[in-house]
């Protein structure tokens, strides 16, 4: 807002300096006029000179006194030069002069043309206004006049003017300061009106000027529309934003270099933030992707571990990137043709020799009963391998698919109980060392878990001895297994728990085994929150060690 | 930014979709030996005429931008870098396609799984090359001294695994084709270590302008 003494100035002074000047324009004139007058007294008075003049009254000393009395009348003083600049008579001086000769005026009146000459009087000091004219031969006659009345008048007016001038400037200040008043409150009530507008209040002031009320009105009405569509942009905008930041696909979009958006899940696959220009960007697998959708070598990328796949849309430099993140797939896949590769191999060695078994024993009907029954015990042996397979496969599938942690509460007691009926410790020295009581896990689960680890040390571990420890504790069931060797080594352990793992070399595959019972513990363990790890023991061999916790204590 | 910044990115973008492609060729080749994935090989085989055109485009790109710029300083240091780097990686793309061949001859899976040195040999040069590259990329000039001395490692190992092949042919004569192989494959993968080493060496070169290639290291 102008403040009032701004407004204020901005009258008075123009109007102030305006007067200002009038005044000095006027006096100007006024002194020309007055100076025109004095010029035509000069004239009249040099034709009076030329009468006493020609009546020779200056001429002898005698009348020389009457022509000074005469021109002392008529208010100015005369003066006699002769063409060589020297004064034969003065009507205000007795006695010689100096050369006059040098004196515009008398100069002009030689070249025959006079001009009117205003200068300080070295003979009387005071301002005088001087007229030459030549007379007569030789001789130039010259007039000049006092200016004194002339200089009074005229500052007698400019007196009068200049009080004037101020009593106008005094009413000029009066009315500056009643006009500038009215219009910073004009200025205000209207800035007023206009913050009301904006801030879509509905009561606005009114004005007397009906277009004044129709212009805020108008005002008002589009500031309210121009808030309801920014309020829908930002919600349209809030809701895309939403969306996008909720698929599980990464979304980058670019207009040339420029990244004019993406969203959170791009950062997190792609897993580097991103900035807003693809030239800040130094990871090799995102620019490797913009080359590719110039130039299509590949259609996916690997960051670390993760397996990404993108494709793009693009309309002239604008393009959508999309980015899917197919780790799980990708892992998933291999994981299956692994699968496939291991189980078809496991389930073709006893099937093969069932095969083997079975067709040896139809071909030959002479065969002796001690044959026919080693054929049958090894077609029996293998069929029964198969179904132990098939029955691992089931349970692992069932844990992997379905996984569902049963609070059942089972006497652990009994379940070792069944256990050590079922284990046949043959030339090994097992002992076991067991908590009872009731725990809260599905017993088959505990079941699987020892028998698994037990029949793994019992199969593969060289040495004598095994040694078994079961501990519940609050919500925890421990369960460790250790056998005498020999040890798996470091790199191996994490990789055991693999399905079909003890096919590799670090066990010899002699004996039968699905080779899923470690991958079954693992899943049981995970079933229940727990742990499954591997650790070097005092017997020199490994202990498999096992945590399962149950939602409730004991 | 400039047409100058355009066509640097433009290079950025397509040198990096190289050294993408060139690695995973370089991983596919190793786990189609490992998994004795045919299929999978020959889809390596076929990608090395892909890394081929790339090599020639870059050098292109590059050669026009020296034309077009007479560039100074920094920018002449990335073009001369890059036209070098692509060769280092096409000769990676090399090794690779000629590991890929070997899964067509022998079924090497068993013997690979039973040298546990193969599988640090075989992880290594790959570590080396994304690790020389993003090193590249982001001008990070402290690095390349640790991938540098990562090469010395390959070459222990090369030659430990060496030796190992040599005595399992000594042992079972059967299998001196497939351990020759072995030995070619892993001969593959020291070379690739060089390269990787090559293109870590050109990082300071890239950065501030210093060349370290053939001094020792600090």
């Amino acid at each position: 807002m102008i403040p009032k003494r701004q407004l204020f100035l901005l009258i008075f002074l123009p109007s102030v300096l305006v007067l200002l000047v009038g005044l000095a324009l006027v006096q100007d004139k006024n002194r020309r006029q007055s100076e025109g007058q004095f010029e035509d007294l000069l004239k009249t008075s040099w034709s009076l000179a030329l009468l006493v003049y020609d009546q020779g009254l200056m001429n002898s000393p005698e009348t020389q006194e009457k022509a000074r009395a005469m021109t002392k009348d008529l208010g100015f003083r005369l003066t006699l030069i002769t063409d060589d600049g020297q004064v034969t008579f003065d009507s205000e001086v007795n006695g010689s002069l100096d050369s006059h000769k040098d004196r515009p005026e008398f100069k002009a009146a030689l070249l025959g043309a006079p001009i009117f000459v205003t200068r300080l009087s070295e003979t009387t000091g005071k301002n005088y206004m001087y007229y030459a004219q030549r007379a007569a031969p030789r001789v130039i006659l010259r007039v000049s006049g006092p200016l004194t009345y002339f200089d009074n008048e005229v500052s007698a007016f400019f007196r009068q003017a200049f009080f004037g001038v101020l009593g106008l400037s005094a009413l000029v200040a009066l009315f500056s300061f009643w006009v500038s008043r009215g219009i910073a409150k004009v200025y205000q009530d209207l800035s007023l009106a206009v913050a009301a507008a904006k801030g879509g209040e509905d009561q606005l002031p009114t004005f007397k000027n009906p277009q004044l009320d129709e212009a805020l009105y108008s005002l008002s009405l589009a500031t309210r529309e121009l808030k309801g569509n920014k309020e829908e942009i930002e919600s349209l905008n809030a809701r895309l934003e939403y969306i996008l930041s909720r698929i599980n696909e990464g979304v980058i979009f670019l207009d040339g270099q420029k990244i004019l958006y993406r969203n959170r899940r791009a950062e997190e696959i792609l897993n580097c933030p991103i900035p807003d220009s693809t030239a800040k960007i130094d990871k090799k697998e995102i620019l490797s992707v913009f080359a590719s959708v110039k130039n299509p070598q590949f259609n996916h990328i690997k960051i670390g571990e993760r397996v990404v796949f993108f494709d793009h849309t693009r309309e002239d430099d604008r393009l959508l990137v999309i980015f899917h993140d197919q780790t799980e797939k990708e892992k998933y896949s291999t994981f299956k043709s692994d699968l496939v590769g291991n189980i078809s191999h496991e389930l073709k060695t006893p099937l093969a020799l069932v095969l083997g078994a079975a067709e040896v024993i139809l071909k030959d009907k002479a065969m002796p009963r001690s044959y026919l029954e080693k054929f049958l015990g090894t077609l029996y042996r293998n069929a029964q391998r198969l179904n132990s397979l098939l029955d691992d496969l089931i349970l692992l599938h069932q844990l992997e698919s379905r996984p569902e942690a049963l609070a059942e509460e089972s006497d652990l007691g009994e379940i070792l109980k069944e256990i050590k009926e079922m284990v046949e410790p043959g030339d090994k020295e097992l002992t076991w060392e067991a908590d009872e009581g009731i725990v809260f896990f599905h017993s088959a689960h505990i079941i699987s878990v020892l028998t698994n680890l037990v029949n793994n040390a019992l199969k593969y571990s060289k040495g004598p001895k095994i040694q078994v420890e079961v501990r519940r504790k609050d919500h925890f069931l421990e369960i460790a297994v250790a056998d005498s060797g020999p040890v798996i080594p470091e790199g191996e352990r994490e990789r055991i728990f693999e399905r079909f793992y003890s096919l590799s070399r670090s066990r010899c595959r002699d004996r039968s085994g699905s080779g899923l019972g470690l991958a079954i513990v693992k899943h049981i363990a995970r079933l229940y929150h727990g742990q499954v790890k591997i650790s070097d023991n005092d017997l020199g061999g490994n202990t498999f060690w096992v945590l399962l916790t149950s939602p409730t204590a004991f | 930014m400039d047409i100058m910044d355009l066509d640097i990115q433009n290079i950025k973008e397509n040198f990096s979709a190289m050294s993408v492609l060139v690695a995973n060729m370089y991983m596919d080749a190793l786990r189609s030996l490992a998994v004795h994935d045919e299929e999978l090989a020959q889809k390596v085989i076929a990608r090395d005429l892909e890394a081929d055109r790339l090599e020639l485009d870059l050098d292109e790109l590059c050669l026009r931008f020296l034309a077009r710029y007479s560039p100074k300083a920094a920018e002449l240091r990335f073009v001369v870098a890059i036209l070098r780097l692509i060769v280092e990686l096409e000769r990676i793309g090399d090794h690779s396609k000629v590991m890929a061949r070997q899964v067509s001859r022998f079924h090497l899976a068993p013997m690979l799984k039973a040298l546990p040195e193969f599988q640090e040999i075989s992880i290594l040069p790959y570590q080396m090359l994304n690790e020389a590259i993003d090193a590249f990329l982001s001008g990070d000039a402290e690095k390349y001294p640790v991938i540098i001395r990562t090469d010395e490692t390959v070459g222990a190992l090369q030659k430990s695994l060496n030796e190992s092949l040599v005595a399992l042919i000594k042992k079972d004569t059967s299998r001196v084709g497939p351990a020759i192989s072995v030995i070619n494959i892993i001969r593959r993968l020291e070379r690739i270590a060089d390269h990787a080493k090559n293109i870590a060496e050109m990082v300071p070169y890239v950065t501030v302008g210093e060349v370290v290639k053939g001094k020792a290291l600090k």
